[in-house]
This record gives structure tokens, C-alpha cells and sequence, in this order.
């Protein structure tokens, strides 16, 4: 078996140490990529009872809080691949100490391993930096280095609204990306292409504070090939096995990185999927999942939302609608007219490129490693999802034959 | 063999379909999920269990043309050499050829990343794309059951690439 001759399984501090020193990453990321290999060899995930999570949020909280609070109605909560949640309402009087008042939140928590790992401070700091930008959950605690629950973990306010219709608009659509059918279509789409636009045109001094973000300098081409990086050491914890293919890709993507022209918030999922809206007024009231966050050029975010598995052909048969909202030239022209950027179809196929490769390692590395070693919660549903990465890494490689 | 696996998967789809998902409460979403994906799981292994020896001779015959349009020298030409003798053995195990496909792809994979020289660099890119070509068609025909195809009509049936 593979298993038997896999260093990943057990890495030694060589091992880790090599890996650290060959792909130099932003500090963040090395020091979640490193405490996950330092914890590889340990247990998988064992089940977690609601109480031990309802007893650690008290903690969290009563070490941030008055001891005024009581947590009411805690489930769990579907949704997402990659962390677990548990959604309770808190009986408190506010972060102002204000009038009594019930707040329903959710805890979101990282399994030991997860099909990405990332930080829970990056992703509480690009939420609050993101309030008053676009619709964002409030954040309201982080338990960084899981001092008060099992693993790492943050609270934040509990979002209303739904990823897809209750009812399925129509049969005649064609494709896997979300249907939301064609009267929500043109009132989500201007929503999330605006949406885009303000994540990617934050004032520049807002960014130069973030902590927890290393800084990308335009003119460069160090921030791009820093994350590639990311991905390729991501590839060389986690795989199965070595495939060829994707050292080509990787090499292609550092010879190939273009000079950063303007350094944007780049959510790094922007997808139908990740935001939500009101069903009745087609109001989208949060966008989600911001852990794959980064500084840098906003064609990451451009090519993901066109991708082939977020969209699905129209009731026509012909028209290829990203994200199931809009075609993909509108997309890209309304974007320039919102945000004021251009969109270089260059840097458009050198992320198609980037997004599939970091995919493939997500999919194929990641989703294998943390399967296979039971490291989360749902490995039934990881190692389900990770087939998709055998369709990208075959659009990958049709990519990297045209370009090539 | 009596049971075989194919009875034994049958019989824990169905208990499971049939006994276990009436059971699970509706409102646990996270369980009907799990318990979903876990008969998706089981039907999709019943329908592979067939091809999984022709499916890991197919991954070291496709390894093992890759490998030769790279390097057939140093140790790269070693485990080309394991690797056809494998295939010529009928007696070899399944997690034998695994094996020696890992070691090869290993060995590959150091060999790209050593070279230096951009003239080879792209020359080698460009036989590795081509050879990876029937390795991604038969990891998609495989995971062909998961539903992720975009178009599915488009990907020619696991029985046909073995």
C-alpha cells in the first residue's frame, strides 16, 4: 500500500524543516502549515459532544464577557467542508453592556486537520476589516490557539438568508453550479459583481494594518509567487503520491507570475455559494467563508467566479452563466465599470491556471491527507469532494497544453 | 467466495437504505448528510470493484510512458524496469504495482524539479502534459459516479481505457 512507504504519515522534524525552508510562505500561514505537520502523527478526530463545545464557548466567552450570559438552543450546524459550527443564541446585554437582549451566533471550530488549513486570526481580522465594506457576519470572539475548546476556533453573529432557492426554479438548466433561476439572477448578480468591486478597491492604508497579512508590494512579483508557494508546500505535506503534472504547473506559475498592479483583499472563494440572501427581497445579507483570504491581485477572485463549476448553461442551452448569475463578458464588464480596475484577460488565464492548480492540491492532496487519516468531522463528505480534483487537474493539464 | 464482496456491499446498502436512513432524525442534518454520502460511497465502490486490478496495472502502464519520455536512465530507468517486469507477472499484488507506481512518479517528480536548463525545462513540460493525458482520463472515468463532470456525456466509460 502507498501508506506504507509515506513519510506524510509521521513527518519528522527533518522533514518538516525541509519543507519550511524550500517554499517560504507568508508567517501566518507557516505557523498553521507547521503546527498541523507537528500534529499530523496525532489523533484523528473523535467525536466531539455538544456539550464539550456549549461548555468551551461559556469559557470563551466568560473570559471576554461579564459573567451575565447564558447560551440557549446550541445544534449543530450544516454547511461547509472544512470547519466544524454550532450555532446557539446567547442571552447577554451586548458588547456595550446595554439593555438584555438575545444574540444568535455561531461557533465555527477547526477540525484537527482540515481540507484547508488556515488561521482563525487571519480570518477574524479580514471579517472586522470587512464591516461596513460588504455584508459580513460580526465577529465577536477568537480562541486562537484553542485555550478554551478542543481546537482552535471563533464566534461570530449568527447570518440570515439561504446559499440557493428553497425551490428549485427550473429543470432546464445544464451544469453543477447553483440555479437561482431568472428573476433572482440580474438582482444577485449586481449585488455580488458591487460586492467584488468594494472587497477589491479597500483603501490601501486599511491593508497596511493588517497583522496578520504580510504586506504585497505592486510592481512586484514576490506576493503572487509567495502564494503559489503556499500551494506548492500544501502539495508537498499532503500528497498521496508524486504527479508530475502539477510540478509543471508550479514552475509555470513562478516562471509566469505577472507584476502585481494593485494590491486588493482577495476573499479567495468568491463563488455563488458563499453569500447569502433573502429569499423574498433577493438582498444578499452576508458573504462567507474569508478564511483563504489574501492580499493580492484581484484576478484570483475574477477567474474563480467564472470558473466552469460555479456556473451552468441557461434555459437556452448556450449561454454559460457564472456563478449562475450572469455570462461571463458581462461579468468582467460591469466589474471594470463598478470598480474602476481593468481586467487584463492575461492575468484572467494565469489565475485560471493558479486557481485550478491550488485546487488540485486542495482536492487531491489535502482532501486525501485529512480523509486518510480521519482528521475531520464529515471525512465521508472530504473524500467524496476530493474526486472533483480528478476534473480540475484534467482542465488543468488541457490548460497547460494550450499555454505550453 | 461466499459471501462476496459485491453481496456483502449489496446487503449493507440496502440495510442501510432500507433500516438505517428511516431511522436517522430528519432534523440532524449533519447525520443525513454523512448517512447520504456513505450509500453514494458503498454504491460507487460496488461499481468499481471490478476494474480496481486492471485500474492499478492501467496507472503503472500510463506512469511508467510518462516516465520514459522523461528520463530512461539513473533510477528512473530502474523502476521502468520493475515496473514492465510487474507488468508482465500475474501474480502481482495490487498494492505491489501501487508501490513501485509511487516510487516511479517520485523519481519523476525530482527529476523535473532538478533541471535547470529552460530549453529542457519545456521540452520536458510538454511530454509530461502529453503523457498525463491518459492518467486524467481514467482518474475522471473513474470518479465519473461523484457527479462533478460538467459534462458528463464528454468522458468515455472506465471499461474502455483498460
Amino acid at each position: 500500500m502507498i501508506e506504507l512507504q509515506d513519510r506524510r504519515m509521521t513527518p519528522d522534524t527533518a522533514f518538516i524543516a525541509a519543507i519550511r525552508a524550500r517554499y517560504p510562505v507568508e508567517r501566518e500561514i507557516d505557523r498553521v502549515l507547521t503546527r498541523k505537520m507537528v500534529n499530523r502523527a496525532g489523533d484523528g478526530y473523535s467525536a466531539i459532544p455538544l456539550d464539550r463545545l456549549i461548555a468551551g464557548t461559556r469559557a470563551l466567552i466568560a473570559a471576554n464577557v461579564d459573567s451575565n450570559f447564558s447560551l440557549h438552543d446550541a445544534r449543530w450546524l450544516q454547511g461547509g467542508a472544512s470547519k466544524l459550527q454550532m450555532a446557539f443564541e446567547l442571552e447577554w446585554n451586548g458588547s456595550d453592556g446595554g439593555a438584555r437582549r438575545r444574540t444568535p451566533m455561531v461557533l465555527r471550530m477547526e477540525p484537527p486537520e482540515a481540507i484547508v488549513e488556515t488561521s482563525r486570526r487571519r480570518e477574524i481580522e479580514i471579517l472586522r476589516l470587512m464591516e461596513g465594506i460588504v455584508p459580513v457576519p460580526p465577529c465577536y470572539w477568537i480562541d486562537a490557539e484553542g485555550e478554551f475548546l478542543p481546537h482552535p476556533a471563533l464566534i461570530y453573529g449568527f447570518a440570515e438568508g439561504r446559499t440557493r432557492p428553497k425551490e428549485r426554479p427550473s429543470q432546464q438548466v445544464t451544469g453543477i453550479g447553483t440555479n437561482f433561476g431568472p428573476a433572482l439572477r440580474p438582482v444577485l448578480a449586481e449585488q455580488f459583481i458591487a460586492a467584488m468591486a468594494r472587497v477589491h478597491t479597500v483603501p490601501q492604508d486599511r491593508l497596511a494594518r493588517l497583522k496578520e497579512f504580510d504586506q504585497a508590494q505592486p510592481g512586484s512579483k514576490a506576493s503572487i509567487r509567495r502564494q503559489v508557494h503556499w500551494w506548492q508546500r500544501v502539495w508537498e505535506e499532503d500528497r498521496p503520491y508524486a504527479m508530475p503534472m502539477v510540478d509543471v504547473a508550479a514552475r509555470w506559475l513562478i516562471d509566469n507570475a505577472p507584476v502585481l498592479d494593485h494590491v486588493s483583499v482577495v476573499h479567495g472563494d468568491m463563488r455563488a455559494g458563499n453569500f447569502l440572501f433573502s429569499e423574498p427581497s433577493g438582498q444578499i445579507t452576508a458573504w462567507l467563508d474569508w478564511e483563504l483570504a489574501v492580499l493580492e491581485d484581484r484576478h484570483q477572485d475574477l477567474s474563480w467566479s467564472i470558473g466552469a463549476h460555479f456556473g451552468h448553461y441557461a434555459e437556452d442551452g448556450m449561454t454559460f452563466l457564472a456563478c449562475g448569475l450572469l455570462p461571463r463578458d458581462e461579468l468582467l464588464d460591469r466589474y471594470e465599470q463598478l470598480s474602476g480596475l481593468p481586467v487584463d484577460p492575461v492575468r484572467l488565464r494565469y489565475f485560471r491556471v493558479f486557481n485550478d492548480y491550488m485546487s488540485t492540491v486542495h482536492m487531491l492532496a489535502t482532501a486525501y491527507r485529512v480523509a486518510r487519516q480521519g482528521k475531520t468531522h464529515q471525512d465521508v463528505v472530504v473524500a467524496w469532494l476530493s474526486m472533483i480534483g480528478n476534473v480540475i487537474a484534467g482542465k488543468l493539464r488541457d490548460t497547460l497544453e494550450e499555454i505550453i | 467466495m461466499i459471501p462476496d464482496p459485491d453481496l456483502q456491499l449489496s446487503v449493507a446498502i440496502k440495510a442501510l437504505r432500507d433500516v438505517v436512513a428511516p431511522a436517522v432524525n430528519p432534523a440532524d442534518a449533519v447525520a443525513v448528510e454523512q448517512l447520504h454520502l456513505a450509500l453514494a460511497t458503498l454504491s460507487m465502490v460496488r461499481s468499481r470493484l471490478p476494474f480496481i486490478h486492471a485500474v492499478a496495472r492501467q496507472e503503472l502502464a500510463n506512469a511508467l510512458l510518462l516516465a520514459a519520455a522523461v528520463d530512461t536512465q539513473g533510477r528512473i530507468g530502474e523502476l521502468i524496469a520493475q515496473g514492465r517486469e510487474m507488468l508482465e507477472n500475474p501474480a502481482i499484488t495490487t498494492a505491489e504495482i501501487d508501490v513501485i507506481r509511487g516510487s516511479l512518479l517520485d523519481a519523476v517528480s525530482n527529476h523535473i524539479v532538478s533541471i535547470s536548463d529552460p530549453d529542457r525545462q519545456k521540452s520536458i513540460a510538454k511530454a509530461v502534459i502529453a503523457h498525463s493525458r491518459p492518467q486524467c482520463d481514467l482518474a475522471r472515468a473513474w470518479s465519473l459516479p461523484a457527479g462533478f463532470e460538467p459534462d458528463p456525456d464528454e468522458i468515455m466509460a472506465i471499461e474502455r481505457l483498460l
